[in-house]
């Protein structure tokens, strides 16, 4: 048994290294899968799930609907519920209400830095819900996990990472170049418009004669002054109507600048969107993330038998350096309807970044499980290896012991190969 | 959505005017400020807050042109808005504009016109 397992360490070993190698020599290879699909669901234990709601459910689903506005999220919802009819079939959903709300309160400012506790919490709160359709006990059962996470403590944006306050410089300088070329055609036109002065003149004049109504009918007796009123009303309506025509006709000429200026500088655009594709964000400092997340099972696809079946929290927190960093994570899982254990899971890891391309980490976690009758509680300790092999591309090498139980042995040495698609921001 | 916004604000004779502007969703941009052929502001980094100069009376018939470019630098969202708010005349005023972008790393141009006028 233990020659087996050996040989089968070994074989991983040997593909892992192979893999690693041949991603190292084909950088350009073409990837696997996108960037965004969530590798650390099943991989990293460590970290507080990004879409909990996803998480409990034991998924990772292809389409995820993020609405940008209030309205595209209401849409969705009446969509896929049928106007609150029907729990939706493999559905999944994210939004952050904050930013849905009041996203156009957050300057830049406010969210580069480690604000204060109610701020953090605001701004990365997030609710993930998703939905699949299994077959339990031969029956059609719908799961619908909902979850939420947000941070009391994220760390501030390094700007000495990868020359990011010098790229963020570049990039204000590029805009402010565009808008030099920009404003001053833009104002010229509409301080020439012939329609737009003789509106704002009318607008003027009838302003005025509201003033000289106003003065008069607050002498004026009882009919003159609702004739007076009257005419003043007039002349307010035809003030709004002005206003909207020269916002129409502002409208019209800012466009057609901006076309004209998109059209000469588009190379400096260009160039502001490669400046932008190279900003990578990494917060340092103290962070607390937290999570937690339920899941409803609905047996025969019948909303009234629908029954809490697990639910679980995730608290993370630590110290992220340039160079080290010192994670703790405490995570709790119940399973209600027993078709999976409740565990405790406690753990720490410590990660050394300070080669460019390479980072080492080393984690341990400590598993608790309750519903044993023994008490059989179980440890995992994994070393990872990541490479960077391009600014979108990272393959990482995993090796240790997992937890017990596992049938086919518990070594783990994983290959793990993230390549971005259709974007060169990096993922790593 | 719109990217354009034109308003006639009535000013107080002795008053002065405060106009502020921010660059919301996070995402960065600079910003031009204009008082009639005076540049008051030019390439200002991300939000930004001034008193314009003189009161009521010498901002009467005059226009202030703001021009204000937003990048899309987070790759969460392609939501952009600048926000408008002036203060200090007969009432006060504030409005959003809200435009995304098509694709990550795009720019949005934003343009405001306020006419003054006793």
């Amino acid at each position: 048994m233990k020659a087996d397992l050996r040989r089968e360490m070994f074989r991983n070993v040997f593909w892992g290294v192979f893999i690693f190698w041949f991603c190292l020599l084909v950088q350009p290879i073409h990837a696997e899968r996108p960037a965004d699909s969530d590798s650390s669901l099943s991989l990293d234990l460590m970290i507080t799930p990004q879409s909990p709601g996803f998480t409990i459910l034991g998924i990772e689903p292809t389409s995820v609907e993020r609405p940008g506005t209030m309205t595209d999220l209401a849409m969705t919802i009446l969509n896929r519920t049928e106007n609150f009819g029907r729990i939706p079939d493999d559905f999944a959903l994210e939004f952050a209400p904050y930013w849905l709300f009041a996203g156009s309160r957050i300057g830049y400012q406010d969210y580069a830095a480690d604000s204060n506790y109610g701020a953090n919490f605001l701004q990365t709160l997030s609710f993930s819900i998703a939905s699949s359709t299994s077959e339990i006990a031969d029956s059609s059962t719908t799961s619908l996990g909902i979850g939420l996470r947000f941070s009391l403590k994220r760390g501030e944006i390094d700007e000495n990472f990868e020359d990011y306050k010098n790229k963020l410089d570049s990039l204000y300088m590029a805009l402010a170049n565009i808008n030099q070329g920009f404003a001053p055609v833009w104002q010229e036109t509409i301080s020439n418009d012939t329609f737009l002065n003789s509106m704002s003149e009318q607008f003027k004049a009838n302003s005025d004669s509201i003033e000289a109504l106003k003065q008069r009918k607050d002498h004026a007796d009882e009919p003159i002054s609702r004739l007076l009123e009257e005419k003043i009303k007039m002349h307010e309506e035809q003030n709004k109507t002005i206003e909207r025509l020269i916002g129409l006709r502002e409208s019209e000429i800012k466009h057609e600048v901006e076309a004209k200026i998109r059209e000469q500088k588009a190379e400096e655009l260009q160039n502001t969107k490669d400046i932008i594709s190279k900003l990578k964000v990494r917060r340092t400092g103290f962070k607390i993330d937290v999570a937690a997340a339920l899941a409803i099972d609905f047996p025969g696809q019948v909303f009234d038998d629908g029954d809490l079946s697990r639910w679980g929290a995730w608290l993370t927190s630590g110290h992220e350096g340039t160079k080290w960093s010192f994670l703790g994570v405490v995570r709790y899982f119940d399973s209600i309807n027993g078709l999976s254990e409740s565990s405790l899971d406690l753990g720490g890891r410590v990660i050394f970044d300070n080669i460019k391309r390479f980072s080492l980490s080393g984690e341990g976690l400590y598993r608790r499980l309750p519903d044993r009758d023994e008490n059989k509680n179980e440890w995992r300790v994994a070393l990872n290896f990541d490479y960077a092999i391009a600014k979108n591309k990272s393959v990482s090498l995993t090796f240790g012991r997992d937890f017990e139980g596992t049938k086919t042995g518990n070594v783990i040495s994983l290959v793990n190969l993230i390549l971005g698609f259709g974007s060169n921001r990096p993922i790593r | 959505m719109s990217t354009s916004l034109s308003k006639f604000y009535k000013v107080r004779g002795d008053d002065t005017v405060t106009l502020k502007i921010n660059i919301g969703h996070a995402q960065v941009g600079t910003t031009t400020v204009n008082l009639g052929l005076q540049q008051l502001v030019s390439g200002h980094k991300d939000s930004l807050s001034l008193t314009l100069p003189g009161t009521g009376t010498d901002l009467d018939g005059k226009t202030l042109f703001c021009s204000t470019i937003v990048a899309d630098v987070r790759s969460e969202t392609n939501q952009t808005s600048v926000t408008y708010e002036i203060t200090g005349g007969v009432s006060d005023f504030k409005q959003t504009l809200q435009e995304s972008v098509t694709s990550n790393g795009d720019v949005i141009f934003y343009t405001a016109t306020f006419r003054f006028h006793l």
